[in-house]
This record gives structure tokens, sequence and C-alpha cells, in this order.
């Protein structure tokens, strides 16, 4: 942790994919920052370069060339080993698929970061429960992925993602495997821990779900081509937040 | 670590069919090897507690027929008689023994009649009642015998009632003067051992027509330079016959040097079936390992999402092998043992009558190390190939 305001500060970051002779610029010089407690979506087409730029910022990936500070701290060169202790620290993930242990409860569903963390049992229970309580599936810790709802699945996703108090949420289409009434939900529950102070960072391709974010960042063919508020909303979000 | 354990279980339990296949073979590989483990020591130590149906203090001295049996190598009374003179010799006695029709008042049994000396080293089991053959009968060709409780039991007599009364065995008769103690049930030295034993003079009488003797049993005085007399006594014998004939010796070395033999192949076997049951179970280990890791690759890669550090995928993909081998080693262990104790004491003991402690501790030493062994021969590549796994293209994975 250090004095800088910035969660996460990318730049002139670069990634190029090799396959034999044929190299792909996924990410071709990439800068921004995003303040802690900021709420940012990243839009854009199809192949222009927003899961690899999630992976970068989620340290699951390094970028060829450039530097990225997470919560203050240079990740550009760090090793696999040291990668997997930020990601563990500082970093909370939401898919799609939500992608639970099936045949884990919620509450060890939760509790997983925690065990890799090293902290015992016990504590790893009661901080899974809270967590579980704080997203509002109190009653549901026992519960299998297959016991639950989709909307209950991507909660119980949330909480495990928030239970070792991450710098970051990053969020890679959150309601893309949800219909619209859940979607509302989900995203009522992203503006409330944005208002706790949460940061969050989120790729999706549906204005809708965009609009709830206070900042959208656009790309196009690897590059950043408009950084500002989300558009203003066309529709109702009822009707609008259809099914992906 | 328990929590890794814990993790590691709940996948094998997760999937208790697959578990259960892939321990199968294990299982049975360690059972056979631990099984016939067991019953090798069993039999050994059966075999070498018979081997008291050859005296310590004898040795059995035969022409040697590895080109064949001439009936002219066959040896008399008189070259006993001059064995007997020899240093070191106590006494030496034909060695065979005859089938008869034996009748004790109104009992008929099948028995075998037996020559004897008159040192008691020559009986297979001590007198529960009466005396021995003597000097005297052995000189005096008197027609007395000593039977085996085996004799006097199927003839329906009592063995101190028995003592003093006649006996008829074939076409003779015998008075019987001391009564063996029983043999423990169902050894092997009472099979060989013969039932009615009578001076070897009398035998020679009534049953070696033409005095032409096989084999003759040598009873010596000091064990130590045994095998000095063995020689003694061949050259007499080959000298007897002018040089045309080689006579051997056999003593109960020369029959433990054979079970030696024997059990090494024993070994040799068990250990090739072990090592075979090793690799195949071992091979069936890592396949269900490969499988569950490609199963679980979106798995692997959410845990290292999250932060799961190589060494920890690892620890825990090892201990889900370490928990098969050992639950597999732990299994056919007791399988093994199982079987080996029920075989050892269903049949073996009628054959051997001897009660040969199960040696466990080898047991749990044996599959243990096959535990071990299985564990980081093929629990090893699965392990290293899911820490290995890149997280976003596991994350892909469908
Ligand atoms: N592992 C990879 N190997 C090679 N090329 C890749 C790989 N991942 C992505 N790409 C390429 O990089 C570009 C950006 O892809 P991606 O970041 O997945 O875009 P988006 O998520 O916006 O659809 C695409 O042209 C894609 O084909
Ligand atoms: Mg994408």
């Amino acid at each position: 942790m250090n004095n800088s305001r910035n969660a996460i500060d990318v730049r002139n970051v670069t990634k190029v994919y090799r396959s034999g002779s044929l190299e792909v610029e996924a990410l071709r010089g990439v800068t921004f920052t995003i303040e802690r407690g900021e709420y940012v979506a990243i839009m854009g087409p199809s192949g222009s370069g927003k899961s690899t730029l999630m992976n970068v910022l989620g340290c699951l990936d390094r970028a060829t060339t450039g530097t990225y500070l997470l919560d203050g701290i240079d990740v550009s060169g760090l090793d696999d080993n040291a990668l997997a202790q930020i990601r563990l620290k500082k970093l909370g993930f939401i898919f799609q698929g939500f992608n639970l242990l099936a045949r884990t409860d919620a509450i060890k569903n939760v509790a997983l970061p925690l065990f890799y963390a090293g902290v015992p049992p016990r504590e790893r229970t009661q901080a899974a429960i809270k967590q579980l309580e704080a997203v509002g599936l109190g009653d549901r810790g026992k519960h299998k992925p297959s016991e639950l709802s989709g909307g209950q699945q991507q909660r119980v996703a949330i909480a495990r993602a928030l239970v070792n108090d991450p710098a970051v949420l990053l969020a890679d289409e959150p309601t893309g495997n949800l219909d619209s009434k859940t979607s509302v939900e989900i995203l009522a529950l992203f503006e409330r821990l944005n208002a706790e102070g949460r940061t969050i960072i989120m790729v999706t391709h549906d204005e809708n779900v965009a609009s709830h974010a206070k900042r959208v960042l656009r790309m196009l063919d690897g590059l950043l081509v408009s950084d500002g508020p989300p558009a203003p909303l066309r529709h109702t979000e009822g009707d609008s937040l259809i099914k992906s | 670590m328990t929590n890794y354990l814990q993790e590691a279980l709940g996948a094998l339990f997760s999937n208790r069919l697959r578990t259960v296949l892939a321990l199968l073979g294990l299982v049975i590989g360690v059972a056979a090897v631990v099984a016939i483990q067991v019953l090798g020591q069993a039999t050994s130590g059966a075999l070498s507690g018979s081997l008291r149906f050859m005296s310590q203090d004898t040795f059995i001295v035969l022409p040697d027929t590895q080109k064949g049996f001439d009936p002219k190598s066959m040896f008399t009374l008189a070259d006993l008689a001059a064995i007997n003179r020899m240093p070191n010799v106590v006494e030496a006695i034909p060695y065979t023994q005859l089938p008869v029709t034996a009748r004790f008042g109104a009992q008929t049994a099948k028995l075998n009649v037996a020559p004897v000396g008159d040192d008691p080293r020559f009986l297979a089991q001590p007198l529960e009642t009466g005396r021995p053959v003597t000097q005297g009968d052995v000189a005096a060709r008197t027609p007395v015998c000593v039977i085996s409780a085996n004799a006097a039991e199927k003839l329906q007599a009592d063995a101190a009632a028995i003592v003093g009364h006649a006996l008829r065995a074939g076409d003779n008769h015998c008075t019987v003067v001391g009564v063996m103690r029983k043999a423990p049930t169902g050894a092997i030295n009472f099979d060989f051992s013969p039932d009615i034993l009578v001076p070897y003079t009398v035998f020679a009488r009534e049953h070696m027509r033409g005095n032409k003797i096989f084999e003759a049993q040598v009873l010596v005085d000091d064990t130590s330079s045994m095998t000095q007399t063995e020689r003694t006594v061949n050259d007499y014998l080959a000298g007897a016959s002018n040089g045309k004939f080689k006579y051997r010796a056999l003593d109960s070395h020369f029959f433990a040097s054979i079970l030696d033999k024997l059990f090494a192949i024993v070994s040799l076997v068990v250990g090739a079936i072990g090592a075979i049951s090793l690799v195949v179970a071992g091979i069936g280990i890592m396949n269900i390992l490969l499988v569950s890791i490609v199963e679980r690759t979106r798995e692997i890669g959410v845990r290292k999402a999250i932060g799961a550090r190589k060494g920890q995928i690892l620890l825990q993909f090892f201990l889900e092998a370490a928990a098969l081998a050992v639950f597999g080693c732990s299994f056919g262990a007791v399988f093994g043992l199982l079987a080996g104790w029920y075989v050892n004491s269903h049949y073996l003991i009628k054959i051997s009558g001897v009660i040969v402690p199960l040696q466990w501790e080898q047991s749990v030493i044996l599959a243990s190390v096959f535990a071990a062994v299985i564990t980081l021969a093929f629990g090893t590549y699965p392990a290293l190939r899911a820490a290995r796994l890149d997280p976003i293209e596991a994350l892909r994975y469908e």
C-alpha cells in the first residue's frame, strides 16, 4: 500500500501474442489510471483486446512492454509465484460463468482464497459466512452450487472475490449468464459495494450494463479510444437488460 | 497440510466409482504379493519344522543313481557291520519301510514296518511308555517292536495296555516293548515316520530276501565331522564294489539347501509379480490422475486465478496420488494378510501341523514401500502437469 490514490496505473502497455511466425498485437500501447473507489466499465467490439487487458490487470498474464502498478506495486517484472501472491492479496475475480467449485458448498467456495493464504479453518469459515451475509446469502452457506440459482451462484462468487479484502474487483461479463432481473440485482450489489469504497473494473459489451458504471473505457484494435462517463440510457433498465 | 489432505480426499470421494476402479489393481496386486509373502514364510517355517523327520545326527547313504539304478550297487548287512566299526559312527541301519497288514486282537490296520537300531536317536518321537529296542535285542534278533502312537490308535489299543503283548505284522509276530509319543497333529514327520519299528537284524531276517540294502541310515557321534564320515562311508562302499559304483550321502543340510533354493526361486517369482503389479497399478493411478486433471482443468484455473501457487496445486494432486496409493496398499495388505492367514490356518496347517505366526510387520513394511514408490513414480508427473497449467487457458477450457 502507498500514498498514491491510484488503484491501477497502466503505462504504454503492449501485449504481443506469438504463435509460430504469426504475431498478434492484442494491446498496442495502453495508458490509463484508475483511482481507488472508481467503478469502471471496459467496452469494445470482439477482438479489441478487452480480455487481454483484463488478464494483464488481473496479473494472470504479463504485458510484453510497459509498466503496470497495482495498488502502488510494480508488478511488471514479477515471477509466477509473486503474481499468484498478488492475485491472492490484491485482486478479486468475478467470472461470467461463476466458476465455483461444483462439489464444494458455498462457505468452502468463499473460503478458498483464505485456504491458499494459510488462514486457519475456523477463521476461514467465519470470514466466509460474514461475506455470504454481506451478499444476502447468509442462509445458503451449506448449499452446493447446483442447489443455487444463477444469481445466487454469482453472489457466492462475489463473496469469494471479496473475502480477501482486495484492492480491485475484476469482473468479466458478470451478468452475461444471467437473466435481466437477476442482472439488475447483481449490478445493484456492485453499486452498493462501490458506494462502500470498492474499486470495480467490469468488462461488458452491453451499454445498459456499462451505464451503471461511473466511467467507461472504450477499446478498438488494441488501443484505448475513449474514456468518459457512460452513454445515457436509451430504454428503461428492466426492458433492455436482456439475457446476453 | 491436513487441509490439503481434506481437499484431496474430497476429490477422491466425489468420484467414488472411478477411485475404486483405480484402486482395484493396486489392491489386488499388493494383496497377491502380501499373501504369497505370508504363505512363503508359513511354508518355509512349516517345512523347516517338519525337517525334523530327518535327524540332525544321521545321514542317509545310497547308490548314486544318476546313470540309472543297477541292483548290483545295493549293499549288504556285512557292509553295514563294517560301517558300524568306523570312527564317529554310532550305528548304521537299513533305511526302508514296508507296508504290512497289522493285527492286534480282533483289530487290523494297514501300517508300515521299518528297521531300527538300539539308539533312541533313531526314534522319530520320544517314548510314551515302555522301553526302546536294546543292543541285546539287535544282537539276539529278538522279535520285539516299538510302535508309534498312530499304530496304537489304529489298532485301538491303549498305549500302556499293549506293552508286553504280541502283535502280528504281515507274516510275523513281534512283542510290543514301547509306544512312542504322539507326533504334532498332521505333521509331515508323522507321515514319514514308520509305525512299527523292529530291530534291524530282525527286519533283515524277516523282510530282506538276499540281504540287499538300497539305503542305509548312519547315526554319528560328532555332527561337526559328519561330512568327513559321509565321505569315508561313500569311499568304503565304492571300494567294496571295486570302484564299479559311486555312492552319495544325504543329510539334513542337504535337504535344507534344497529348501533354500526353492525359496530363493519363490522369492524371485514373488518379487517379479510385485514389480509387475506395482507398474500396472501405478499406471492405473497415473491414468486416473491425468483424467481427473483434464476434467478439472477449469477448477485448477479458478484455483490459480484466486491465488494458488504452483506448489500448492502440486501438493494437492500429489496428496491425491498418495491417498490413492495408501488406500490401495493398506487394503491390499489387509486382504493379503487375511488370505495368507486363511490358507495357512485351513490348509497348510493340515500338511505341516506347525502353526507359523503371521509376519504382519513385514507385510506392513512391504505395503508402505509400495505406496511410497507408486506415489513418487506415478503421482509426480500428473501433479506437475496440474501445477504447470496456464490459468488463462485453464479458465477458457470447456
Ligand atoms: N492466447 C492468444 N494467442 C494468440 N492470439 C490471441 C490470444 N488471445 C487473444 N488473442 C488475439 O488478441 C486479440 C484480442 O483478443 P481479446 O483480448 O480476447 O479480445 P476481446 O476480449 O476484446 O474480444 C484478438 O485478435 C485475439 O485473436
Ligand atoms: Mg474477450
